[in-house]
């Protein structure tokens, strides 16, 4: 699993995931990508993401406990694993690495 | 107290699409954002479904893809969502479209027969859509609210309980098929209500017929009204467009008067104003402050929110200020009037056996004469109302169930039809098959042509067929509602939902048909080869031609039913025309005008008395007068009488002076009720002369003097008969009370010039008397009359309708089969007619196979007429379900159209030249 990679979406409910913690679960992935990125995010896309990163073993879910808000159902929390924490680490060098030197492009 | 759980059935079309990983994760989302927008304000419902069906798309294509990836293996990752690659797609998309165009290419090669293969399907289809529809929405569809089967009606029963005054009352059938009634007392009520054990919540409430709202300076208008206590809204957990609903602050006696608007009302007459709370509109006279408007879904207690639509509701501690006369008085400090309906919503924890049981206690310790009544069993049943309070009559779902089985015979017989047709063409193609296999086609491929043709003529007729359900709807919504139309109250809202079950429902069912009886000559095609081809050139008994002939056999068997059922109702609707009325008609028109509805009660007789002068005295006008239950109405009042320590049956009319004038009554004998009858007055009645003979034993009852409740009657004069609530019901005896002493009627007016022309007038009289009374809708007795039997005649209108469409689809497919078989025997015939027969013997040989085949389908037929004879009794009127006569012209019209049918082929055939029939061999 060490050459899985996540596409830019991907990355973004990662660094969602690790934000949040231990409050991470569909609801608020989704308002925390919104709230930093200001874009509306369509909902399935959120969920299929989260699918496909756990398929990929990137993240592992637990369910939590049952609540009446959410008509007896539970919480289905996400948190990054290792190989994920892997991929987000080596996205973020590769991003870095080819900004490197193009700072006169982003002051302009 | 809002209702915050989403829409059930999106829920769990959702749980279907969703991986059952998924499942708990994102319903759960999903629940809590639809709690959370739900307490923010409306449209939370909306935007669940909208989400729904984005994330159920999504998914299902994901799983679809997973479950590919994992087919071909090919891709070790089986990762979700990825895309299916698009040559892949191109290549099934490919086939299909070829398919397709093929099929239409096809299709438009023949288009007589496309066209009846289509409109055939379509019609069947939209017929089923439509009626479906109309059956959810008055039978299976509960109440648009939350845990709708958490609701019960309060129902009960006492035999023998004398002197009860029963106010609008719903029948309801117990758990033993026992008749149990719906209203209690004031004081049944408050003893229920303290006794309602924990997990139950009470609620109450009485259907208003008429209320009168005043908007701004404008002329009242009437409308449908509900009394409402405290703990309807909560309890009832009525979803709220705007606003709120009555509290408990709101049902003290001595809180201001608000309304609480439904929504087709607030659209009706505030044209969906938002910022229309606060502000005041009067109800019955009375200044009250709208706080609120129900959700769209929400129709009221009424079925189907047709009877009475819950237009307006005002709080019930109101009812001595908006509804200050409600019949002789005031109903909260009378045990005897029964006048409010109990629901309860029981949580499902809580015993309902024991909940029975403490009401029951608690119904008879309240004071009055149930609780007095030694005699007789009382029952106390907690009734289903989960679709609320009115009781749709048995009759009424009876006529939906059998005009349910008549649509779906249509369908059925729109199939079998397709799958002749589509088994004819089939045949003749054989050629064009034998050829293609010859040439190399596999037989999957043909099998696959042949359904993708049905596939285009089952796709293109349910989408028509739906087209015409939605075009159907406000007629069936007519239908019902002039069946369903209770108390002379239009129904203007009856809705016939196409909801996506509706839908669902019927395009499978119309893929489903098609399909299968497109599949059956399909796989028989299939194995036609060259030889068997050549092979059958020759042949009598083809297996081809035995199986259209059973389907043409059976679709004549099913259409003998509906023809049969066409020309009962048909003897059913002269029969009624027939019906001897006993007063005129013509030039006499009622409306109503509800001293209820004014602002003083006292007054009644006074306004009675100066509106009919004032009617008198306008040109055109020849009589003005009053009856409490307009003639045929449909509406009815019945009860007893005492007569001399004994108890008769009777029913109840009021009338005013000049009555018999007005609609032409002879007086028999004695004397009519008269101006001189008023509250001052003797309280005096007159009998009808089916009274005399029932009730009084053929003796003069005249100077008699008759109980009524507590009211002591004397009989003044008998009056001729005349039909009492509609024409089917055998004349009652009945009792007419003056109307200005018993003051609740509707005012009869006999012109000499067509009503219409004089409406402005008439409505400027009854302005003139009191300006709050609501301008009143004015209904001619011949319109009244011929609703009163709308029912029949609109049924008949579609049953002449689906009858006369079978028999049309059945002579197409008989004439289909008859042609084929001519066109196979053309050589036959042709030796034949180089031997010397005649035209005539060769027509009589074509027809004699048509005789046989009618004969056969007839031979089910029959008995399957009879069969289906009592579904359709309850409607006819003076002719047996199985009336032989009209059994025999039934069968004898399905003979005469099947020879017509066959005739074309036989005169061809008759034509055909021996030479040339030789030579084409």
């Amino acid at each position: 699993m060490a050459d899985e990679r996540a596409g830019e979406f991907e990355q973004m409910v990662l660094l969602a995931l690790l934000h949040l913690g231990e409050e991470a679960y569909g609801v608020s992935v989704i308002e925390e990508i919104h709230r930093r990125t200001n874009r509306d995010i369509l909902r399935p896309a959120v969920y299929v993401a989260l699918r496909r990163l756990e398929q990929k073993g990137l993240v592992e879910s637990r369910l939590g406990q049952k609540r009446p808000e959410r008509g007896g159902r539970a919480r289905k929390h996400y948190s990054v694993t290792p190989a994920g924490m892997n991929v987000v680490r080596d996205a973020r060098a590769a991003w870095l690495s080819m900004w490197d030197g193009l700072q006169p492009f982003l002051d302009g | 107290m809002s209702d915050t759980s989403p829409p059930r059935w999106a829920e769990r079309g959702l749980t279907l699409l969703l991986p059952e990983d998924e499942r708990e994760g994102v319903l759960g989302d999903l629940a809590e954002e639809h709690a959370a927008r739900a307490a923010r304000g409306p449209g939370a419902d909306g935007w669940y479904r909208r989400e729904v069906l984005r994330v159920g798309l999504r998914f299902l294509r994901a799983r679809f893809v997973e479950a590919r990836r994992r087919g071909s293996g090919h891709d070790p990752r089986a990762v979700a969502g990825s895309r299916v690659s698009k040559r892949e797609r191109e290549a099934v998309m490919d086939g299909f479209a070829r398919d397709l165009r093929h099929a239409a290419r096809v299709l438009r090669r023949s288009p007589g027969f496309t066209v009846v293969a289509v409109l055939s399907l379509a019609l069947g289809i939209g017929a089923n859509a439509a009626m479906f529809g109309v059956v959810r929405t008055l039978v299976l569809k509960p109440l648009e609210v939350d845990a709708p089967e958490e609701l019960a009606i309060v129902a009960w029963q006492r035999e023998s309980t004398g002197g009860i005054w029963q106010m609008g009352t719903t029948d309801y059938t117990g758990s033993d098929g026992q008749r149990l009634r719906s209203n209690v007392s004031s004081e049944i009520h408050r003893s229920l209500q303290a006794a309602a054990p924990d997990g139950v919540e009470l609620f109450s409430f009485h259907f208003l017929q008429h209320v009168a709202v005043g908007i701004g300076d404008g002329a009242p208008i009437l409308a449908g009204g509900l009394l409402a206590d405290g703990h309807y809204f909560s309890a009832l957990r009525v979803p709220m467009a705007l606003g709120r609903g009555l509290s408990d602050a709101d049902d003290a006696p001595g809180a201001p008067t608000v309304a609480v608007l439904g929504h087709a009302f607030w659209l009706r007459t505030f044209g969906g104003d938002p910022g229309i709370l606060g502000t005041s509109i009067r109800v019955n006279g009375v200044t009250a402050e709208v706080i609120g408007v129900t959700q769209p879904g929400f129709k009221g207690l009424s079925k189907g929110g047709f009877w009475p639509q819950t237009d307006i509701t005002v709080a019930m501690g109101q009812r001595p200020v908006v509804v200050p006369l409600m019949g002789d008085g005031e109903p909260e400090r009378m045990p005897r009037a029964m006048w409010i309906r109990v629901m309860a919503r029981v949580s499902p924890e809580v015993d309902r056996g024991l909940v029975e049981t403490r009401l029951a206690e608690a119904f008879l310790d309240a004071p009055g004469p149930v609780g007095e009544a030694g005699e007789g069993p009382f029952v106390l049943q907690l009734v289903d109302g989960s679709h609320g309070a009115q009781n749709i009559s048995a009759e009424t779902e009876r006529l939906l169930f059998l005009l349910m089985g008549v649509v779906a015979s249509v369908l059925l017989i729109a199939c079998v039809n397709l799958a002749s047709l589509l088994l004819g063409r089939g045949v003749a193609r054989q050629r064009e098959m034998a050829v293609r296999r010859a040439l190399g086609g596999g037989r999957a491929r043909l099998v696959r042509q042949h359904l993708t043709e049905s596939f285009l003529i089952a796709a293109s007729g349910t989408a028509l067929g739906l087209g015409l359900a939605i075009a159907a709807r406000p007629l069936l919504g007519g239908l019902l509602a002039s069946s369903l139309d209770q108390g002379g109250f239009r129904a203007t809202e009856l809705a016939v939902s196409l909801d996506p079950i509706v839908v669902l429902t019927s395009v499978s069912a119309g893929l489903a048909t098609t399909l299968v009886f497109g599949l059956l000559p399909a796989l028989r095609l299939g194995k036609a080869d060259a030889v068997t081809w050549l092979k059958q050139r020759t042949g009598v008994g083809e297996p081809h031609l035995l199986l259209g002939r059973i389907l043409i056999a059976g679709q004549i068997a099913i259409t003998l039913p509906l023809v049969m059922g066409a020309l009962l109702l048909l003897q059913t609707v002269n029969n009624l025309g027939a019906v001897q009325l006993g007063f005129e008609t013509q030039g006499v028109s009622t409306f109503v005008v509800d001293p209820e509805l004014s602002s003083d009660p006292a007054r009644a007789a006074r306004m009675y008395r100066s509106l009919l002068a004032e009617l008198e005295a306008l040109p055109g006008v020849q009589v003005a007068s009053l009856i409490g239950i307009p003639l045929v109405s449909g509406r009815s009042s019945n009860g007893r009488i005492e007569v001399g320590g004994e108890y008769a049956g009777i029913h109840y009319n009021r009338a005013g002076p000049g009555y018999l004038k007005a609609l032409g009554i002879p007086l028999v004998s004695g004397r009519t009720l008269g101006l001189q009858d008023d509250g001052d007055g003797l309280p005096v009645a007159v009998v009808n002369e089916t009274a005399v003979r029932e009730v009084f034993g053929g003796k003069s009852p005249l100077g008699r003097i008759v109980r009524k409740g507590d009211r002591e009657l004397q009989i003044v004069g008998v009056i001729g008969d005349t039909p009492y609530r509609d024409l089917r019901q055998a004349i009652p005896p009945v009792l007419y009370e003056s109307a200005l002493q018993v003051p609740d009627a509707h005012v009869i007016v006999r012109t000499s010039v067509p009503v219409r022309a004089i409406e402005p007038q008439i409505r400027e009289a009854v302005r003139r008397v009191d300006p709050e009374l609501p301008v009143p809708e004015i209904r001619e007795q011949t319109a009244v009359l011929s609703a009163s039997t709308a029912q029949e005649r609109v049924l008949t209108r579609l049953m002449l309708l689906f009858g006369a469409f079978t028999l049309l689809l059945a002579s197409i497919g008989l004439h289909g089969v008859t042609a084929y078989a001519v066109e196979r025997r053309t050589s036959e015939i042709g030796v034949r007619v180089a031997v010397g027969a005649r035209p005539g013997d060769i027509v009589g040989l074509v027809l004699r196979q048509v005789v046989v085949l009618t004969v056969l389908g007839l031979a089910v037929g029959v008995p399957l007429a009879l069969a289906g004879g009592p579904l359709i009794g309850a409607v006819l009127y003076g002719v047996a379900p199985g009336e032989p006569l009209l059994l025999i012209s039934a069968a004898l019209t399905l003979v005469i159209v099947s020879l017509g049918a066959g005739l074309i082929p036989a005169a061809r055939a008759a034509r055909i030249d021996a030479l040339e029939a030789l030579r084409s061999e």
